[in-house]
């Protein structure tokens, strides 16, 4: 009894064994098979299956390994901002001065992006740029990266460390810019509608401020209403509608919103019998508003918080590695485009909420759009 | 295989832990993998990167462990993972600076995030042993509730937490050591061996095994009940201490995911999920597959596309084995037990 259970034991132990050298190499050929069909064409999971591959250039200038860790993916803008990195890296992968290049999503769990970066100190990236779950999660994780002789750059969402450096846009400057136009537009007076963002979360407060800075020096221009539209369509959607029925009579001059609604806005404007060519509208450089400015000749102004800050991050990045003096901070001008560049930015064929600022308005990432809509 | 000796001489260990030998093998092949991959494994930053990754996970897991074990099962172990976590990232400064001593703030702040973890803990056991309710349904409710207070406490990710304690709990001792394997030594040997062989801990079993049972055999089912969700509670605050650590923050909703990982963790460890048996050397080894196996996933530069997919593959794969061997092992012996 007791001696059959044994053997059954051992023989399990040998199966279960087995099982596991069998899962290893289905793992390992299972990834080849995953790595190499992208290899062709043109991703992140070049040479990796061999772990030695690319650590440097023989001979000549040294070429690097970078790493991307972003969180988040559930959105077009995550998506457009990994797709921008993949591409200028492998621009600079066959210009030579990447080795290797390597994009991960944790996901919005700061434990797993922890996690994540542990693993890419580990493998030996010489850079690994970041953009975060959480602003103070990953300050930890990447001080002993830094400590460890990698670069660390984070974009969009920044770290509180003077070990990182950081890349990003002037939020408070993004409202001004905004608020600007429209005052100018307006002449210098009239009734606005005010549209704000998600409450509580800092991009909204930063060009929130920009916006009443501006506004304080117009005593003119009065506020009728104003409301958190969440940068989305359904959100804004309900709160201009609110707004248009309780102040359509006392006129309105202008719309005043820091962007992700600008669909329901102009269909709200139609809907109340309000021509959305007559009033000017603020907004965000997305593809929606371009298809309107060309369609329903809406004058209006866009701003963006750029997805191709990663591309902008890797730049830092590379800087920092050759040696170049670089700033801790790096403060990336805002794009911004009105009515007349509409011909030059708006993307037939692309969804609405596809972000048309795929690179700076001088393409000096030197990329393609196929590049970024190539899957 | 072995020596015919040892094997003989190991056996009650073996027979007692038999449900967690596919997840050990499962890890020791993730580990040779490892081995064979991260560049710096042999070095000192090598064990410490992978006990850094695993030890929340192991601890959350043993949370999930003692109530599993009673046939129970705990919803809430994320949310009361994100409620401390909140509170201590939220305390720890203003409590080093009143008490004027940053050691004694911080040890001060543990104890008082132990205790809410414990009372989280042991209002759900509460509920449910005197509510005579549904475990799945209370632990869900009160999942909700606790993530509330987080929320409430701490309405967006951040807080103040000292480096050196940051430093300490993630770094090294003695050079080569990394702190995370001390704390899950002590975790296993002077928190879960001497719970196995206690009293309570005979009880625990007992209930998971066959509650009507226990109850005729004179076990406290109540009070053992209550004091499993208490313990659940408070190892719960243990994880969220070595995620503020890990952190340097709060974050009342990004430890939401340590509730089906721990679960997971435990099931791969070969502890069912009816209770009774298994214990919590598998649900290390369950906890370390499911966060090492990302970094091979990484290592290999598999895109972020398919790696939830992979993880998911895993598991699914490590519980059907489990099955089939157990299948197996039922087939010629139907009259036992």
């Amino acid at each position: 009894m007791k001696r059959t259970r044994v053997f059954r034991l051992a023989a399990l132990t040998i199966i279960v064994v087995m099982l596991g050298v069998l899962f290893t190499a289905c793992g390992k050929s299972g990834d080849k098979g995953a790595a190499s069909p992208s290899e062709t064409s043109k991703s992140s999971a070049n040479g990796a299956a061999s772990p030695s591959a690319g650590a440097s250039n023989a001979g000549g200038k040294k070429a690097y390994k970078i790493a991307l860790s972003n969180s988040f993916t559930g959105n077009s803008w995550r998506s457009e901002m990994v797709k921008i990195f993949d591409a200028y890296a492998q621009n600079k992968k066959d210009a030579g001065e990447i080795s290797e290049y390597f994009t991960s999503s944790s996901g919005n769990d700061p434990q797993a992006q922890v996690n994540e970066i542990r693993n890419m100190i580990s493998k030996g990236y010489d850079a690994i740029i970041v953009d975060a779950a959480s602003p103070t999660a990953l300050a930890p994780v990447l001080n002993e990266a830094v400590d460890r002789g990698i670069v660390v750059v984070a974009f969009d969402n920044t770290i509180e460390s003077d070990k990182v450096y950081n890349v990003n846009t002037d939020q408070v400057q993004f409202g001004r810019v905004q608020a600007e136009w429209l005052a100018h537009e307006m002449g210098g007076k009239g009734n606005i509608l005010l549209i704000k963002g998600v409450e509580g979360i800092q991009i909204d407060k930063d060009r929130d401020a920009g916006h009443r800075e501006v506004l304080k020096k117009f005593p003119d221009i009065k506020i009728l209403a104003e409301g958190f539209g969440n940068y989305d369509d359904a959100t804004t959607s309900v709160v201009i509608n609110n707004m248009l029925s309780a102040h359509k009579a006392e006129g309105i001059q202008g719309i005043l919103t820091q962007g992700g609604g600008e669909n329901a806005i102009v269909e709200a404007l139609k809907q109340n019998k309000i021509d959305p060519s007559t009033i000017p509208l603020t907004g965000e450089m997305l593809n929606g508003l371009f298809k309107h400015m060309k369609e329903d000749k809406v004058k209006a102004i866009a701003v963006s918080q750029p997805p191709y800050l990663s591309a902008s991050a890797l730049d830092v990045a590379l800087q920092v590695l050759n040696g170049k003096p670089v700033n801790k901070k790096t403060v990336v001008p805002l794009p911004v485009a009105e009515t007349k560049d509409a011909d030059r930015w708006y993307a037939s064929g692309q969804p609405d909420n596809f972000y048309v600022d795929w690179t700076d308005p001088a393409n000096s990432f030197n990329l393609k759009i196929e590049q970024i809509l190539a899957k | 295989m072995k020596p015919a000796a040892k094997r003989k001489g190991s056996s009650l260990f073996v027979r007692r832990n038999k449900d967690a030998i596919m997840a050990c093998v499962i890890l020791l092949v993730i580990l040779v993998l490892f081995a064979s991959n991260q560049n710096d494994f042999f070095s000192r930053y090598g064990p410490q990167s992978i006990f850094n990754q695993v030890i929340t996970l192991a601890v959350a897991a043993l949370a999930q462990t003692v109530v599993v074990l009673t046939g129970g099962i705990d919803l809430s172990v994320g949310s009361m993972i994100g409620l401390t976590n909140s509170i201590a990232a939220t305390i720890m400064d203003p409590v080093s600076s009143a008490v004027g001593n940053e050691t004694v703030g911080i040890l001060l702040t543990n104890l008082i995030v132990l205790a809410i973890g414990g009372l989280a803990g042991l209002i759900n056991g509460a509920i449910i042993v005197y509510g005579r309710l549904q475990p799945i349904v209370v632990t869900l409710a009160t999942a909700s509730i606790y993530g509330g207070i987080a929320l409430y406490i701490r309405p967006t990710p951040g807080g103040k937490v000292p480096m050196s304690y940051t430093e300490f709990l993630t770094g090294r001792v003695f050079t080569y050591i990394p702190v995370s394997a001390v704390v899950l030594a002590v975790i296993i040997g002077l928190v879960w061996m001497p719970l196995r062989r206690s009293r309570l801990g005979q009880s625990i079993y007992a209930i998971g095994g066959n509650e009507y049972s226990a109850f005729v055999s004179g076990i406290p089912v109540e009070r053992t009940k209550l004091w499993a969700y208490t313990l659940s509670g408070l190892f719960a605050a243990v994880a969220a201490l070595l995620l503020t650590a890990q952190t340097a923050s709060g974050d009342p909703l990004g430890s939401s995911l340590f509730t089906l990982n721990s679960i997971a963790a435990v099931v791969l460890g070969g502890t069912p999920l009816a209770g009774g048996k298994g214990g919590y050397a598998g649900a290390v080894a369950g906890a370390a597959i499911l966060s090492l196996v990302l970094g091979l996933l990484i290592f290999w530069g598999v895109p972020s596309f398919y790696q939830n997919a992979v993880q998911g593959v895993i598991l699914i794969l490590a519980l059907t084995v489990g099955l089939l061997q157990k299948l197996w092992r039922r087939a010629p012996l139907t009259t036992s037990s």
